[in-house]
């Protein structure tokens, strides 16, 4: 079961179920049409770390998913 | 045509001067930083009468394009001791279009001695008047009394007492649409250089008469309609509307670059209670005067602004912004809102950078002057700055100074400017942004952190920064709101389309990214011909030698990298 949370949004917590490791970018689009995100820019995190959009999602990951803001 | 208009503040002649070269048509950052380059002497001091200061507008300012109206102030920098552009919202540069003016220049100056002057700017002329009653007082009283004599509708910009003791983390205040000197220019301490010229304030008064024409009306319409439909249909630019940029403090500790403890940590425990739902709550909750959304100058479809109320719900500071949150809050392991933002207000007041002063108090903590964490004394250091005490004007000289004092290594700077928000070694795009900067460390001049696929490494940061260099450039170079970046950074045609309409000038896309080239090659040559040497452009060696504790990263950008990230 991956987790996916819309930081930032006061959408719950998507939880998906992948039979196999499957890359970020298909996986995103799902939870956020599930969520009713709209995806725009984002920065998606596991760990501590960024997932870019080719790396793959294994089953028990979580994921942070922020819009990709900056300061000003 | 575009005008310039000079005041010599010795001898208080004024003339003005047309043109018609693209720098002029563009204004912003384009004509400050040519100004500059052209006619301050690279190695004057700053706070002499060879340096000059020039207040530009940009090319689509009073209009209704939104967020078009911010005014970029260039001169050297008496922080950086290089050239500076530093740029506010608010409505002066709109108050300069009325007057039909593209840049302000303020040159010369008069012996120190010298009374304190209002420069005062109408349909009718230029006058200097009385400016000592402003004397001494805090920036939220000079706003007030600015408006009572000249209407809150005027654009006024002012300094506060930190500046008018020419100390170097002072900045230039701009009013908002209710008056309020709100909007800083805060960056490489302006504020003292307006100062050594003995303008206290410069008043351009609402009564101008010059309207926007267009070469095809329609076509400006729609254009401007455009840009309001992409800032609206862009998911990132609601976000801002919602939340302002405070949305960063989760963004940076989830990726482990919250400046925390004097830039010895990435991450702060506790530090949602300082995110940016908390202070979305926060204001609801607190209601009154309190807004969550709010626009700095008229029109703006993003209106990241905000006003932060006290319990009472009275406005207690307007804005907050997250480069405050971070180096006023989680720099100093402080948690509480309300200690931020009257730390903010104690900024705004005394007319100081809260980046650079936050960073100089996180020196200070270091140095054991208190304990971090501590919310009164952190307030009390901001009130050593109003009372302008002798520890006071060291914090408002800026960290660099601060911690050569103080007797502390770790001084979160480059040339001399404060670290902005982003832990560099957790981040090392941003690193890269920061030493390769004109204005020393900056992160709006080339923002990587949210196209960083591994931002620990510096693997392909110096491309990464020079690209962001440019987008980043490109809305300081017209004048436009930084933010509006997000919209427009794959295709600049609305925005250039926006130039044809109005002025008939045809202006491509790579036609406009070699003039912000140009710019950024005429800015590192100001700062070579000012004496300032390659080497100059690193961190503190602490940052090198010491890991940080959640990346476990250090600095290991080489000279090398930093001068080709420089290299345009």
């Amino acid at each position: 079961m991956v987790i996916i949370r819309f930081r930032l949004s006061e959408a719950e917590p998507v939880r998906l179920e992948l039979e196999m490791p499957t890359s970020l970018e298909k996986v995103l689009p799902r939870a956020a049409a599930q969520a009713k995100v709209e995806l725009g820019g984002y920065i998606a995190i596991r760990n501590g770390e960024v997932v870019t959009s080719d790396k793959t999602v294994e089953p028990d990951d979580v994921i942070e998913v922020f819009p990709a803001l900056s300061g000003g | 045509m575009f005008s310039i208009l000079r005041i010599n503040t010795a001898t208080r002649e004024t003339r003005k001067e047309e043109y018609s070269a693209t720098e002029f048509l563009l204004g912003g950052r384009t004509l400050s930083s040519r100004m500059v380059s052209r006619e301050v002497p690279a190695d004057c001091e700053p706070l002499g009468k060879k340096n000059a200061l020039f207040f530009c507008n940009g090319a689509l300012a009073g209009t209704s394009v939104s967020s078009s109206d911010r005014v970029s102030i260039g001169g050297k920098s008496p922080l950086t001791g290089g050239i500076k552009e530093s740029n506010a919202g608010g409505v002066v540069g709109t108050r300069m279009s009325q007057q039909g003016l593209r840049c302000i220049a303020l040159e010369d100056a008069p012996p120190a001695n010298s009374s304190w002057q209002i420069i005062v700017i109408g349909k009718d002329g230029v006058e200097f008047t009385d400016g000592d009653f402003l004397a001494g007082k805090g920036v939220y009283e000079k706003s007030e009394l600015l408006s009572a004599q000249f209407s809150t509708k005027a654009g006024c910009i002012t300094i506060g007492p930190a500046a008018e003791k020419l100390l170097y983390t002072s900045g230039i205040a701009c009013s908002d649409p209710h008056g309020v000197c709100s909007r800083y220019a805060g960056r490489g301490g302006l504020g003292a250089v307006m100062a050594s010229k003995k303008i206290i304030a410069v008043v351009i008064k609402n009564d101008g008469e010059v309207k926007p024409e267009f070469t095809d009306t329609e076509q400006f319409k729609d254009g401007s309609k455009k840009i309001v439909r992409l800032l609206r249909e862009n998911p990132v630019s609601s976000k801002f509307t919602k939340y302002g940029t405070a949305a960063m403090v989760d963004i940076c500790q989830a990726l482990k670059v919250l400046p925390t403890r004097n830039f010895t940590h990435g991450v702060m425990e506790g530090a949602e209670k300082i995110n940016a739902q908390t202070m979305y709550d926060t204001i609801k909750e607190r209601g009154g005067d309190g807004l969550t959304q709010h626009a700095c100058m008229h029109p703006c479809a993003i209106q990241c602004s905000n006003v932060y109320p006290d319990k009472d719900g009275k406005l207690l500071c307007s804005p907050v912004e997250y480069e405050t949150m971070a180096l006023m809050g989680s720099n100093l392991c402080l948690k509480n809102l309300d200690t931020i933002a009257t730390m903010n207000r104690i900024a705004n007041d005394v007319g100081v950078d809260t980046l650079d002063c936050g960073a100089a108090i996180g020196v200070a903590m270091e140095a054991g002057l208190a304990e971090f964490g501590d919310n009164e004394a952190a307030i009390r250091l901001m009130e050593e700055i109003r009372n302008l005490t002798p520890l006071g004007r060291i914090l408002a000289s800026g960290c660099k100074i601060a911690a050569q004092v103080l007797g502390v290594r770790h001084a979160p700077h480059v040339l001399g400017q404060a670290v902005p928000a982003y832990e560099p070694r957790g981040t090392k795009g941003m690193a890269m942004t920061y030493l390769s900067s004109p204005m020393g460390a900056d992160h709006t001049f080339g923002f990587t952190l949210r196209d960083e696929d591994v931002p620990t490494s510096k693997e392909g940061k110096v491309a990464l920064s020079k690209k962001f260099q440019v987008i980043g450039s490109r809305m300081d170079a017209m004048g436009m709101c930084n933010f509006v970046r997000y919209s427009v950074r794959n295709d600049m045609g609305p925005l250039l389309d926006l130039i044809q309409a109005r002025y008939g000038v045809s202006i491509g896309a790579k036609e406009f990214d070699d003039i912000v080239k140009e710019t950024l090659r005429l800015e590192h040559q100001f700062n070579s011909d000012a004496g300032i040497p390659p080497q100059a452009h690193r961190f503190a060696e602490t940052f090198y030698e010491e890991a940080q504790p959640e990346t476990g990263e250090k600095i290991d950008i080489t000279d090398e990298e930093t001068a080709e990230a420089r290299q345009w």
